[in-house]
């Protein structure tokens, strides 16, 4: 066979056939001594044989995705998007991703490179994909007081807690990494477009594991968990649920010697109960982004941050934002009749602090207090 | 032996006078009709011949034939049969008058009425529709069945005839002088309902948007967990509309009497409110079917169309409301030719939050995933949502509410004035356009007619980046900003009134 591309590429080609896994990759290149002869060993079905992690069943179907074709094709998409490839043979590869068990054998990014230095603090959030509105509070105060910071918020791009981490931290001009379980090609969920077109605007990265193309399923996202914490530093918790996917992320990462915090929640509801468990085992509580700043010494970030959000207004509102609570939202029905304050004149008033990123409009449901803002009364 | 009577027939919404010829030759005993009748129309040979036999005329066995013109209008109203009974009862010589005089009389006359086989007359979808083409054909005598009387009394220029048998019908063309015709006389008579807005306790915003709705003809979307009084706000919102105009409240009496739903009502007083549900199919609602019909949303026209449960709705079925609610009209092409219905309505929709529908509910927990509820969301199309100048979210009354000791109990009465006096600059501002209130102004005028004060466009501007306002999203903004002031009775639209606009604004 004929060696068309440079050497590592063909990690690519291997990655991109069903059912070669990243150690397959690994111990097929480690036996035959190099990814085109890995890449050649394809062909052969007594050399595939040998190797562990791959099942002598879906040999057959191994061989028959490994064509020239395949490889072309890859090729083409890869340019067309725009997509970089980081083969663990390669020296841009994180070491931090290297050291955890089984890492990937080819990360595929779009974006911003450099956030993948080590020099970059990581820091992942993940959480519940149906949270809670203080959940929902929290990941947004986080993300965007953590940027303040030189970090980079690693999380998965999915509905919820992922979702609300990166909002916050784009809010604050912050880095982000969002870590996808499906092709690189691929938006899910859907309705994050502009999220993810967000993150790539604001020199954040998108990265996947997957060659694109490929769907994201069910068994794709504890995949993707490992490499969160992998590249992460530290891993928070924000809003779990008992046998939560967020618990196996914990727990993975805490295998790889990352530190885990949690936010505790509610001890009532059982929005957070699976946090609750993982400080029962030891992890660290996080109460303010102020507990990581001190145990790592993060150093403000010195670019367009947008700082604290010191504002002042006067002592009417000030008697609205007080009845407006962090955890839950809060109809206008209800602060007029506790207030008094007459329709037109409390509309005036919350459009006002909703200007002022005080409080926030929840779908459908009423106004929330954003947490991190001080006030002054005048 | 020929004789000329007009009979009337349904096209659409409109009634078109038949010219109903019957002429009788010698030959062999046949009854035909021609002039493109269809099934029903065709039937009537048999009533006909039964009714004449039994109201103890004799039926001629001759050649009897009988032309409906104009020959191009598909007859399908078996309110015919009347007319051709008398038709063939004036060929044949029956009726008892000078030929001159019965001549004249028929000529001036319409006849509307389906036979029995014994003669009597039954009632007739349409007649209302009829009633009208007649007085434009210049025929002001109508005769038809006494239970089409009520119906027809507030008619102007028309003398109604009613009797409950094809024997009476003769015998009033017989001796018209003692018989008392019914003349027209327009009597307006004000709507009255029995619910109010004082039932509603507490929901300040939401009865605040219903006279912003009311007042500017916006289309309004609710969102709110179960027994949150959604409906209890829509099928309100009659009461505080303006009462319809005696033009008005003839449309909507047609309407129903053409869609045969009129029952034993005389005329509609009361503006309608449709709420067809959540199961209806696309004909139901927008109109159509063998026998073209209304649907929905011409039922609901000058009034109400609420869909509750909105996103349960068949997509298909909101995407076919986008025409209609921009244009008030639908037009429906079969076969049998092209109907046009009016069609302008206050759409309000509803909606849960979520599929189980306690997603944010402070006492209840939501069950749904969140890709169950964004699904839900996602039912509901984008042009249909454009459409929707404001939206409100409702949440479950407190005890507070229920037990009534909590504010706000503002009556339809009171809400009907502030909205009435709403109208009042809208009538002044759109004289001479083709539109009539804020809500249906069209793109190109809503900056020119709103008198924005020059003060308040900074404000806009700011709104404008901070919300990242759409084209569309903030026109909507202006107009709804417009009628607020008009409410408010402001010439100019100020700063307090873009910033209560802005609280209607999407968010579902």
């Amino acid at each position: 066979m004929e060696q068309l591309y440079e050497s590592n590429f063909y990690i690519c080609g291997m990655q991109h056939i069903p059912y070669l896994g990243a150690t397959a990759i690994r111990n097929l290149i480690e036996t035959y001594g190099g990814p085109f002869e890995a890449w050649c060993a394809l062909q052969d079905r007594n050399k595939l044989k040998a190797i562990i992690g791959i099942q002598p069943k879906k040999i057959p179907a191994i061989m028959k995705a490994a064509t020239q074709e395949s490889l072309a094709h890859l090729h083409n998409v890869l340019e067309k998007y725009h997509i970089t490839w980081i083969t663990y043979l390669d020296m841009l590869f994180p070491a931090r991703l290297q050291e955890i068990y089984n890492p990937p054998a080819v990360i595929f990014v779009r974006g911003n490179i450099d956030l993948l230095k080590d020099e970059t603090f990581k820091i992942a959030m993940v959480g519940a994909r149906h949270c809670s509105d203080y959940g929902r509070n929290v990941a947004r105060y986080l993300g965007r007081e953590l940027s303040n910071y030189d970090v980079a918020i690693v999380s998965g791009g999915a509905r919820g807690i992922d979702s609300h981490s990166h909002e916050g931290a784009l809010a604050n001009n912050g880095q982000v990494i969002i870590v996808l379980g499906c092709g690189l090609d691929i938006v899910y969920p859907p309705e994050n477009k502009q999220l993810f077109d967000a993150v790539i605007a604001n020199n954040g990265l998108l990265l996947s594991e997957y060659t694109p193309g490929t769907p994201p399923t069910g068994k794709h996202f504890p995949m993707r968990n490992r490499i969160i914490g992998g590249l992460s530093t530290v891993v928070i918790v924000v809003e779990a649920r008992a046998s939560s996917g967020s618990l196996i992320t914990a727990d993975m990462a805490n295998s790889d010697g990352r530190e885990i915090y949690v936010v505790p929640g509610s001890i009532l509801s059982s929005a957070a109960e699976g946090s609750h468990w993982l400080i029962r085992q030891g992890a660290h509580v996080l109460t303010k982004a102020q507990d990581l700043v001190e145990d790592y010494n993060l150093a403000i970030r010195l670019v367009d941050t947008k700082g604290n959000n010191v504002i002042s207004c006067k002592l009417e509102s000030e008697t609205v934002l007080d009845l407006i609570p962090f955890d839950t939202c809060i109809s206008v029905d209800k602060l007029i009749r506790k207030t008094g304050i007459p329709l037109q004149r409390i509309q005036s008033i919350l459009l006002d602090l909703e200007m002022k990123h005080l409080i926030e409009k929840v779908q459908s449901r009423g106004y929330i207090k954003i947490m991190g803002s001080e006030v002054i009364v005048h | 032996m020929y004789a000329k009577v007009y009979g009337a027939t349904l096209d659409g919404m409109d009634g078109v006078i038949v010219t109903v010829e019957v002429d009788i030759s010698q030959g062999l005993p046949v009854f035909d009709i021609v002039g493109l009748p269809n099934q029903a129309v065709k039937e009537s040979r048999e009533r006909v011949r039964a009714a004449i036999k039994n109201s103890h005329y004799e039926f001629p066995m001759r050649r009897i034939v009988v032309n409906l013109g104009p020959a191009e209008v598909r007859k399908s109203s078996s309110g015919l049969d009347l007319a051709i009974a008398i038709g063939i009862l004036a060929a044949s010589g029956q009726i008892k008058l000078r030929k001159k005089a019965l001549q004249t009389l028929l000529q001036t006359s319409l006849f509307v009425g389906e036979l029995l086989l014994d003669g009597q007359t039954h009632k007739t979808r349409g007649i209302l529709s009829m009633a009208l083409a007649s007085t434009e054909y210049g025929l002001h005598s109508i005769f038809t069945s006494e239970e089409n009387i009520g119906l027809l009394k507030p008619i102007k220029q028309l003398q109604t005839y009613g009797a409950r048998d094809l024997e009476r019908f003769v015998q009033i063309l017989e001796h018209r002088d003692i018989y008392e015709s019914i003349d027209g006389e327009t009597a307006l008579v004000e709507d009255v309902y029995d619910i109010d807005y004082a039932d509603v306790q507490g929901q300040d915003v939401g009865k605040r948007a219903m006279i912003i709705s009311a007042c500017g003809f916006h289309h309004l979307m609710m969102v709110g967990p179960p027994g949150s009084g959604k409906t209890m706000l829509a099928e309100r919102l009659p009461t505080i509309l303006p009462s319809m105009t005696w033009d008005e409240q003839l449309e909507v009496t047609r309407i129903y009497d053409v869609a045969g739903l009129l029952g034993e009502s005389t005329f509609i007083r009361k503006r309608p409110f449709r709420s067809p549900h959540h199961t209806s199919t696309i004909i139901s609602i927008v109109g159509g079917g063998t026998k073209v019909k209304p649907g929905e949303i011409t039922l609901a026209h000058n009034g109400i169309l609420f869909l509750d449960e909105a996103p349960e709705f068949n997509s298909i079925v909101l995407d076919a409301l986008r025409q209609p609610l921009e244009s008030h009209r639908i037009s429906i092409s079969r076969y049998q030719g092209t109907y046009e219905y009016p069609a302008k309505c206050i759409c309000i929709i509803a909606a849960n939050p979520c599929p189980c529908g306690y997603h944010g509910d402070v006492h209840k927990a939501c069950v749904c995933t969140s890709t169950a509820i964004h699904k839900y969301k996602r039912r509901l199309s984008g042009p249909i949502l454009d459409r929707m100048d404001l939206f409100i979210s409702m949440e479950r009354p407190t005890l507070d509410d229920m037990l009534g000791i909590s504010g706000n109990c503002i009556s339809s009465a009171d809400m009907k004035e502030i909205v009435n006096q709403g109208r009042k600059a809208q009538e002044i501002r759109f004289k001479g356009l083709s539109f009539t209130h804020n809500g249906l102004m069209p793109h190109q005028s809503i900056r020119e007619l709103c008198n924005i004060q020059d003060a308040s466009w900074h404000l806009i501007g700011e709104l404008f980046e901070q919300f990242q306002l759409t084209g569309r999203s903030f026109d909507r903004l202006l107009k709804v900003a417009r009628t607020i002031a008009d409410i408010e009775d402001c010439p100019y639209v100020g700063n307090e009134h873009i910033t209560e606009a802005m609280m209607y604004r999407y968010n579902f």
